[in-house]
């Protein structure tokens, strides 16, 4: 069994089409992670001309302004960041583009990531519109923290009105958030999106990778020959799930790894200990460093992609034919990432959920459902929050697809 | 060692055709296989291969059932298939193989050890002189050389029951030779079964014929048991060309070959219940004869 999974790992690796792939998913990790960084603009005055910084350079210097407000956000700093807010206010008007550059730069800019989360919480309860920033007062600044937790109770009144439950978990999950945050200026929440789309198109390339994997033999006629031999049928099935779970598990460690190192090493090691709630919105239920959000991404990721492998390996199983199984299993992959966008509602948002892709792609992806939306799908009487669903449903779905995939090889031509 | 199929019979179901939506692919074969080469004669499409696939526990028969000394080779699944080398009709494999590297892969399928299949590799090799293209890909090797690789394959495991589905399409006479011969070798106290429509491939080394058609079983024996049935039936005359035409189209004759002699005449060899032709003289059945008369 041990030399069959060597040469089967070997036989799917010397694969001109697998080889081009994986170079093509570890390319890609590289420009994933690096692009973000050279979106980063920063514009400054130097002597009376206006001058834009780009890349890295612009990173450097938005982290340099913005180091008073570096490391924990305690309610001390928000008054200080929203005092500075306001005189400047008095003096050059209501908006924020009234403001002077230079004024900008070293006056509101160094505090803005904590005085937007001030201005968050203070929404009304009713229609959920900021106040002015006139309005706020220091006392309100001084009492942040508590405005957080006021406000995600508001939120979930107008967000969850016919679901007490939803509130009433949402008001538990906030409680346990670990207040108070902390900031570390430079990095940028775009980097989420660019870690969700990699993953995205990692689970192309491995289901590019895997759907030829059973279907192949059947288009080639080699399946005659290896279902002859002693190892060929249920053993083999499992041996050439066991190879292609090898190769995606470390396709996907080398991969996140290089994402990981080159964007946290660009951006700032010290940033993944910035809190969602100042990254994100103050509301956010999930009492997680960047760091830790990094990690819980990777990992629904990780628990996506291996469900796409296996769906994908069941379909192969099944097909006749290379085209079919890589276009079947593609349009299922696609499908949520669809039917977030075409259809709404709760029938949409259970489908979404039982797809192995639930969690990839964009707006309908995990991390959107983890930093922005407050969605809760009940299952009966029990409400679940959906990012817990999104990783649940794709677990249970792996063995499921991968018993169906040795039943479906083992079983097929016999009839 | 024995194998016995008793009754078996496969039908797969036919869409294309609404009024008859079973196709009759085997209908209840009954075969005793004992060592020897066993050569299996049908015309394309009689049901040789499904009933080899079947026999190869490819294919589940839909009724019936195939024993190997006495068990049924279903409840044997594993212990079964280490005990037999297939060669199907059409040898697929991976485009991105050598033939060392295919050889090895099949090797572990059937496994061996990692010395072992080292040995049997270079052994077989140098027996169907694919020594020095191991290192090419199969891809890009000849017809008669892949049907080689198919052959080698088939043996690794050095099988106690070995099916051959048309092995020797592809090659040219002396391959057919040296594989008759390296057959010849291999089958002592082996079950050898090889289906082919080519009756010289079987005819100088099968032990034992089965003569399908239409799915079934028409008859079994030896050469000389089932030339013995067209015994009196097969002659040879030599006509004008001009009379071709008519003893083409008369009936109770069939012509199984024609030659081109120096005097610009025909010698026809035909199959029939007598004499018609002029001058005919009675011939020697062979296994070819029997295999057109029954088609």
């Amino acid at each position: 069994m041990i030399r069959l999974y060597k040469e089967e790992l070997k036989r799917i690796v010397r694969t001109k089409s697998t080889l081009l792939f994986l170079a093509a998913a570890v390319a890609l990790s590289v420009f994933m992670a690096y692009i973000p960084v050279t979106y980063v603009r920063f514009t400054y005055e130097e002597n009376g001309q206006e001058m834009t910084l780009k890349g890295r350079d612009a990173l450097a210097l938005r982290k340099q302004l913005q180091a008073p407000s570096a490391g924990e956000v305690t309610p001390e700093k928000m008054a200080q960041g929203l005092e500075s807010y306001q005189k400047n206010l008095e003096r050059y008007g209501d908006f924020y583009d009234d403001f002077p550059l230079s004024v900008h730069n070293t006056e509101i800019f160094p505090w803005s990531p904590l005085i937007t989360r001030l201005h968050e919480v203070m929404a009304d309860p009713d229609t959920g519109l900021a106040p002015d920033y006139a309005k706020i007062t220091e006392a309100d600044a001084l009492h942040f923290y508590d405005h957080c937790r006021t406000r995600v109770a508001d939120l979930m009144k107008s967000e969850q009105k016919d679901n007490p439950q939803a509130q009433q978990i949402a008001t538990s999950m906030y409680d346990n958030v670990t207040m108070p945050f902390y900031y570390y200026p430079g990095y940028n929440s775009n980097m989420f999106e660019y870690e969700g789309m990699y993953l995205f198109l990692l689970m192309f390339l491995c289901i590019m990778i895997t759907a030829p994997l059973f279907c192949c033999e059947y288009q080639t006629g080699a399946d005659d020959i290896l279902r002859s031999t002693k190892l060929g049928r249920r053993k083999l099935a499992f041996i050439k799930i066991l190879s292609i779970l090898t190769l995606s598990i470390l396709l996907f460690v080398l991969c996140m790894t290089i994402f990981m190192v080159i964007s946290n090493s660009i951006f700032g090691w010290e940033c993944r200990q910035t809190s969602m709630q100042i990254l994100f919105s103050a509301s956010t239920l999930l009492g997680l460093n960047i760091g830790q959000l990094q990690n819980l991404v990777m990992l629904a990721g990780f628990i996506a992609l291996l469900s796409c492998i296996s769906f994908a390996l069941f379909v192969s199983s099944a097909s006749k034919n290379t085209t079919i199984a890589t276009s079947l299993t593609i349009a299922f992959s696609l499908a949520p990432s669809i039917l977030y966008m075409m259809a709404g509602g709760n029938f949409a948002a259970y489908f979404r959920v039982l797809l192995p892709s639930g969690a990839l792609g964009g707006s309908n992806s995990f991390s959107y459902a983890l930093t922005y939306y407050f969605e809760f799908l009940k299952i009966g009487p029990v409400t679940v929050w959906t990012p817990w669903l999104l990783m649940l449903v794709p677990a249970a779905e792996i063995p499921l697809f991968l018993w169906l995939t040795v039943r479906t090889y083992s079983r097929r031509s016999l009839n | 060692m024995e194998i016995i199929l008793e009754h078996v019979t496969k039908h797969f179901k036919d869409k294309s055709n609404k009024n008859n939506p079973v196709k009759k692919a085997v209908e209840n074969v009954n075969l005793h296989l004992t060592p020897g080469v066993w050569g299996l004669l049908g015309a394309n499409g009689s049901g040789k291969t499904t009933l080899m696939r079947m026999v190869c526990g490819i294919m589940k028969p839909t009724s019936g059932c195939i024993r190997y000394d006495g068990i049924d080779i279903e409840s044997l699944d594993e212990a079964y298939r280490d005990k037999i080398g297939y060669l199907p009709q059409e040898f697929g494999f991976y485009p991105e193989f050598t033939v060392q590297q295919y050889l090895e892969y099949i090797s572990a399928l059937k496994g061996l050890s990692d010395d072992l299949a080292k040995e049997r590799i270079n052994e077989l090799l140098a027996k169907v002189s694919l020594e020095e293209v191991r290192r090419k890909k199969i891809i890009k090797l000849s017809g008669g050389m892949k049907r080689r690789v198919g052959i080698a394959q088939a043996l690794l495991n050095d099988p106690e029951f070995l099916v051959l589905d048309e092995p020797t399409s592809g090659l040219d006479p002396a391959e057919r030779v040296r594989f008759r011969n390296l057959l010849s070798e291999f089958a002592k106290d082996r079950i050898v079964l090889i289906s082919t429509h080519i009756v010289s491939d079987i005819e100088y080394i099968a032990t034992q014929n089965a003569i399908m058609k239409n799915g079934e079983i028409l008859h079994t024996g030896t050469t000389q048991e089932l030339v013995a049935r067209i015994h009196g039936k097969v002659f040879q005359a030599t006509i004008p060309q001009q009379e071709l035409p008519m003893w083409e189209s008369a009936p109770g004759i069939q012509i199984v070959n024609l030659r081109n002699e120096e005097d610009g005449r025909l010698c026809l060899r035909y199959l029939g219940k007598q004499a018609d032709i002029p001058d005919a003289v009675p011939q020697n059945p062979t296994l070819e004869d029997l295999y057109l008369y029954l088609k």
